[in-house]
């Protein structure tokens, strides 16, 4: 009809005016409609809508407090009922309860974790123009360039607004940092050397002085807030001078500023020293090459509005031209690429990184295992309600009789389970209290609830998101029950719900099982890194960095000095030991063979009793000594260096390797053979290496390797530091253990494997309170079978077997699923080292005998409390 | 009890209540007064004098019958109070007694 008023103004009146009023308010709008329409209907209907806009005035409106009563009432019913639920289950509501505290308490803690370490270098202005500069040779990932590269790219790239370098120097990662006035001396690590555009690319919160100005002049020094604390207390040190000490001499540098460490980085800096120095800055201004030395972190902004993708491009081709003819001499070419500021914490895990990194991987593990650990609490709480929903069909047919609709019977179960899911956010938040201590040791992180923005937000998101997953299928399963049946009394759990419930069983216990799996390889894998012959004996060593200038100078004295010890059974000192960072190489080729077949060989410097007091076996010839002036151009490789020269273990002996240096061929002759042994961490193949005693190979640090025969380290330590002090008194002592060290290597992967076993061991206390509630179920449904059973002459063991069958099909399903699911993951994490295990067919039958085991303990407790039962008093009453 | 005061408009809308007896209702009002007064007015206004007036005693309602036309919405039927023609009364009388007052003064 074409004199109907417009259907939306008209409602908006009725929702607002006084019913009293409506018959004649909304009476009279029509009639004047009514009339005005005839000339013309839109405009009248525009009217209309204007006129009920006119009446939304007090005068006209209903009491809206009046009408807020029904649907308070409503909620407080919600309220009422859900908590008499949850109280008259006390036992599920319990298993609910703890079940999700515990799934959103390790969701909580992954949460923090997670949002921490993808914190790292958000927080520079311009970030996101910021790339790092790395390179890829055959393969090899190395994220360190050329000393030349950066001011080619500033000078011939228009694109380009700023350059810098960062050099963390190999040997110069120790500082012993010396303030005269204080008379105050500590060891300081973290120290990097850097042009004086640093600031410009990476906008650091100063406390004192100017970032503008603080590395323009030579020898200038920017330290953290924590070591100027250290050294000057409150007090502003801008131009104090520190003194830096290093192994090859002790160099004056003068505090231009103290900047916050407020924020995270994959620099993590306490000392930023100008490149411009007197220690290594002669060297850095020597380094014109294209090809060798890569050890300069080169970092460039790119203008705005500049695209990425172009500007790598070119790279690649740039090298190529500047470096060209020193590739050829070099024999290899060199892929350049750029990594994004903001993605090199959590992505980038290659060679001569500036820190450890972190691993995005780790990052997916984490959040996946947590999430699947909430899934399981809230499949717990899923099958708990739809398993006992025939206790509740009445009281949703009644509902349903007196009126209430679908959505309010939704409305009420979901009601319950924010309930629930609130109840657990209480103690999640007590459990976090208790837990983040110990977490914060575990992942050496300094998270708290607090320091997070948004956290209150985070959490309540979680609870909601918990109690809504949990609570959305049973609410809707629940409430579509028909009013007739369910009041009649019929069997209400159909085949659909029962297959659902069984399907959700089979997923928790599968999640489980590949947790358990998880936990048996990892712990397999770190057994076998620990206990693996690494070709040398890593036990009571010693290990006695010498960090400074008077150290250096000392070695042969404090050599001496500890050899008369009784308990020092021999030592050596060597430029790198097992385990640690070695980045020296030079490129060798064989007798009879060209300059094009040359090989990467890694260097390690050493001394006279290096191979014996490491315990490396020699396989032929003979070990190195320093004092015979024909060792200087003598060395002793390892097996992979003699195959790599093109001889063998028998001949190698009297033979040459020979190099290039400044375009002059030099040899360097075979005097010795060893085994193959893992100078490096286990994640690396072992590589062709050379051990030298000449200078020539040397670098600026060095270690003193002290073999112990006691084992009482403590005195051991004390007598060491004793001798220490007396030939070095301006040096701090300072020592580590070799294996510790080398152990030190597989710090992410100790972690994590500690986290997935705390999971593991969350997954199945959850996995089980599940089944624990469903068994309970189970028993009280079955009762009167049970009865009928016994009382025609079953035995309780056959009682137990009948129902423990039900559940241990389900376990036997997980375990089929599982075994693929975490063969296929851990391979994949396992492929990570370059030496590690094979999976083994036991172990997926371990975990499987495991699961069946704590599913049967599960069970087991209520089928048997089930089967006891005197037929008499579950068949009494009907 | 407060001297209850009678706006412009509401005694506008209470003479038309009382000059249309027994058949004044919202629409009969407001054409009404559009009629007299020859411009449009508005029937949120008409309402809101109906209301204030009700409440001050000077007309009573009464609801009509349901109709097919209006949405099916019954008619609000307005009569004046004794106390509503008194107020007329009254304040015709004022009016008067001041007009009456004026000087014979030419504004020709």
């Amino acid at each position: 009809m074409k004199n109907n008023p417009p259907k939306r103004p008209l409602q908006f009146l009725r929702w607002f005016c006084r019913e009293d009023y409506l018959d004649e308010i909304e009476g009279d709008l029509t009639e004047v409609f009514i009339k005005e329409s005839e000339h013309s209907s839109r405009k009248a209907k525009m009217k209309f809508a204007w006129r009920v806009i006119k009446y939304f005035r007090p005068e006209f409106m209903k009491s809206f407090k009046n009408s807020q009563p029904n649907a308070y009432g409503m909620y407080k019913s919600y309220l009422k009922i859900g908590w008499r639920n949850l109280w008259s289950n006390r036992s599920f509501s319990f298993i609910n309860i703890s079940g999700l505290a515990l799934g959103m308490t390790a969701c909580a803690l992954i949460m923090l974790y997670v949002l921490d370490e993808m914190s790292y270098d958000k927080h520079y202005a311009n970030g996101e123009r910021v790339f790092r500069i790395a390179s890829e040779v055959k393969g090899e990932k190395w994220v360190a360039a050329p000393a030349p590269l950066a001011y080619g790219l500033i000078t011939e790239f228009p694109e380009v607004e700023q350059v810098t370098r960062l050099l963390r120097f190999p040997g110069a990662e120790t500082m012993l940092l010396h303030a005269a006035q204080q008379q105050k001396q500590f060891f300081e690590t973290n120290a990097y050397y850097v042009d004086s555009t640093f600031f410009q690319l990476f906008n650091y919160d100063f406390k004192f002085g100017d970032i503008r100005t603080a590395l323009n002049e030579p020898n200038s020094l920017v330290i953290s807030e924590e070591v100027a604390t250290k050294f000057f207390g409150n007090e502003n040190p801008v131009n104090n001078v520190l003194q830096v000490g290093l192994s090859f001499g002790d160099f004056n540098y003068t505090i231009k500023g103290v900047f916050r460490n407020n924020a995270k980085s994959h620099i993590p800096a306490q000392l930023l020293l100008s490149m411009n120095n007197g220690d290594v800055g002669g060297w850095v201004k020597g380094q014109t090459r294209w090809a060798s030395n890569s050890i300069f972190h080169t970092y460039v902004k790119l203008k705005e509005g500049s695209q990425p993708e172009p500007f790598e491009s070119k790279l690649t081709e740039f090298l190529k031209l500047k470096g060209g003819d020193e590739f050829k001499e070099a024999g290899f070419t060199k892929q350049l690429f750029i990594q994004p500021l903001e993605d090199i914490y959590l992505h980038s895990d290659y060679g001569y990184e500036v820190a450890s990194n972190g691993n995005i991987k780790y990052l997916y593990i984490f959040t996946s295992t947590a999430a699947f650990l909430l899934l399981i609490a809230c499949i717990n709480f899923m099958n708990l309600s739809t398993a006992r929903s025939e206790k509740r069909a009445r009281e949703v047919g009644l509902r349903k009789v007196v009126g209430a609709g679908k959505g309010m019977l939704v409305g009420q179960f979901l009601t319950e389970s924010l309930i629930i899911s609130g109840l657990a956010l209480v103690f999640t938040l007590l459990l976090l209290q208790l837990t983040l201590p110990l977490f914060n040791q575990l992942t050496q992180k300094d998270l708290a609830l607090l320091n997070v923005p948004n956290v209150a937000a985070g959490l309540i998101t979680l609870t909601l998101l918990t109690g809504l997953i949990s609570g959305l299928y049973p609410a809707f399963y629940l409430s579509s029950f028909k009013p007739v049946a369910t009041l009649k009394g019929k069997l209400l759990n159909t085949f659909s719900a029962v297959a659902i419930r069984k399907g959700l069983v089979i997923f928790q216990f599968t999640i489980s099982i590949v947790l358990i799996l998880g936990t048996i390889i990892i712990t397999q894998q770190m057994t076998f890194l620990s206990n693996r012959n690494l070709g040398f004996d890593r036990n009571q060593k010693f290990i006695l960095p010498i960090q400074t200038n008077e150290a250096q100078k000392n070695t042969i004295e404090l050599t001496n000095e500890l050899s008369n010890n009784v308990h020092v059974s021999s030592l050596a000192i060597g430029g790198a030991y097992p385990g640690i960072e070695s980045i020296t190489s030079m490129l060798f080729y064989g007798e009879g063979k060209t300059i094009k077949d040359k090989g990467e060989i890694q260097t390690i410097y050493t001394a006279s009793g290096y191979i014996k007091t490491l315990g490396i076996e020699l396989l032929n010839g003979r070990e190195l000594s320093e004092d015979a002036p024909a060792d200087q151009g003598a060395m002793v490789v390892n097996e992979s260096a003699v195959r790599q020269l093109g001889y063998t273990i028998d001949n190698a002996i009297g033979q040459k390797a020979y190099f290039e240096f400044n375009n002059e061929t030099k040899s360097m002759t075979i005097v010795g053979v060893v085994k193959d042994y893992h100078f490096q961490s286990l994640q690396q193949k072992i590589k062709p290496l050379a051990l030298t005693v000449s200078p020539f190979f040397s670098g600026p640090t060095s270690y003193l390797i002290v073999n112990v025969t006691s084992t009482d380290y403590h005195q051991l330590i004390e007598q060491f530091q004793n001798a220490w002090n007396k030939i070095n008194p301006n040096s701090p002592f300072n020592y580590s253990f070799l294996d510790q060290d080398f152990q030190r290597n597989y710090l992410k992967e100790e972690r994590t494997l500690q986290l997935i076993q705390y999971f593991t061991i969350i997954a199945i206390v959850i996995a089980c309170m599940g089944l624990f509630g469903l068994a309970t179920f189970t028993a009280e449904q079955r009762i009167k079978e049970m009865g009928v059973r016994k009382v025609l002459g079953a035995s309780v063991t056959q009682l137990v077997k009948l129902m423990s069958k039900d559940f241990l099909k389900l376990v036997g399903i997980s375990i089929a699923l599982s075994s693929p699911i975490a063969y296929y993951a851990m391979d994949i994490w396992l492929q990570d080292f370059a030496y590690h295990i094979d999976i083994q067919w036991w172990v997926f039958a371990l975990a499987g005998t495991s699961a069946v085991a704590i599913a049967m303990a599960t069970v087991s407790y209520q089928a048997i409390k089930a089967a006891l039962v005197n037929p008499v008093n579950s068949l009494r009453s009907e | 009890m407060t001297q209850h005061t009678l706006g412009e408009f509401e005694e506008l809308v209470l003479l038309m209540v009382a000059a249309q007896h027994d058949e004044a209702y919202g629409v009969t009002i407001l054409e009404g007064l559009e009629e007299k007064l020859k411009k449009k007015v508005n029937i949120s206004a008409v309402h809101v004098a109906l209301k204030r007036i009700e409440d001050k005693g000077f007309v009573k309602s009464r609801m009509g019958g349901i109709t097919e036309d209006r949405g099916g919405r019954r008619k609000k039927f307005y009569v004046i109070t004794a106390l509503g023609k008194r107020m007329l009364d009254a304040q015709y009388d004022l009016r008067n007694s001041i007009y009456k007052q004026i000087p014979k003064i030419s504004f020709g």
